[in-house]
């Protein structure tokens, strides 16, 4: 298997794209004004590594990053980020994974980095770590 | 068996680290939400310090305070610090990707004119980064002393 074949995030984004969600998502394509009110946005978090006592696999992160807009009073739009989010927990609840074309996404166990404003400029923000194993 | 209680083992250690760093993280940027000591003009410099954690490479937590209302305007372009995702997580590849780090930053570029400026001189590389060692330092003896 050659590293540069492994693309975890196109493939998640297809996979979440054929689950249901219906935001833009944005893997390295992002423009620079024009954003939609909600998007989601997925980064591949640190390095690829394999598992040398399991040939072939090879393991990682993807960031995903879910961005509602704010509301005109510059506060959060809760209503919008929990509908968003239990989209999500319906994807991965009680240990769910998603199998895709030998690639397995799962909901790291510690999986919110960041919850709050300031990451984009009038948006707010919820960073969370998705594994990934691809065989 | 004896590898299954070193696993466990291993595991637990590995929980525990992460706690650590993770408790440490939220205690500086409560520590800096509530200090007047960062200099305060539009709020930005002091929200967009944060505390990283990094595990190998990835990014496990980021935290900052942020009450910034309106850009900071450096030579009429407005700092956000828009590509900060970016930048967090090349800084993992990059820099931190062996082992356990804990990294506090900043994403404004003028911080580092703050701090090597006349009235701050030392702030973040002085000041703020004694304060992670001693916070570091004072939660790493909160777990030595009990049970988890």
């Amino acid at each position: 298997m050659k590293i540069s074949a492994i693309e975890p995030l196109a493939k998640l984004k297809q996979a979440l794209i054929n689950k249901g969600v219906t935001q833009t998502i944005y893997t390295g394509d992002k423009p620079s004004s024009g954003l939609p009110n909600e998007y989601i946005e997925l980064h591949q978090n640190g390095a690829l590594r394999t598992n040398l006592s399991k040939m072939g696999l090879v393991q990682g992160f993807v960031l995903l990053s879910i961005n509602v807009k704010l509301l005109t009073t510059g506060g959060r739009n809760t209503v919008r980020e929990n509908i968003i989010l239990a989209t999500f927990d319906g994807l991965f609840e009680h240990g769910a994974v998603i199998n895709t074309d030998g690639y397995t996404f799962s909901l790291d166990p510690d999986s919110l980095v960041y919850n709050g404003g300031g990451i984009y400029e009038g948006y707010s923000s919820k960073l969370i770590n998705i594994t990934f194993k691809k065989v | 068996m004896a590898q299954n209680n070193f696993d466990n083992f291993k595991n637990d250690i590995d929980l525990l680290v992460e706690r650590i760093l993770f408790n440490t993280a939220d205690a500086m940027i409560a520590y800096i939400d509530s200090s007047d000591i960062i200099p305060i003009d539009t709020h930005n410099l002091k929200d967009s310090t944060g505390v990283g954690v990094y595990r190998n490479g990835v990014l496990r937590k980021f935290t900052m305070p942020r009450r910034a209302q309106e850009a900071r305007i450096i030579g009429g372009v407005a700092m956000w610090g828009e590509d900060m995702i970016d930048q967090l997580l090349n800084a993992g590849v990059s820099r931190y990707s062996i082992g356990d780090h804990i990294v506090l930053m900043s994403t404004m570029p003028y911080a580092e004119d703050v701090n090597e400026g006349y009235y701050n001189a030392g702030f973040f590389t002085d000041v703020l980064s004694t304060e992670l060692e001693l916070t570091l330092d004072e939660i790493v003896k909160q777990y030595g002393s009990k049970r988890l």
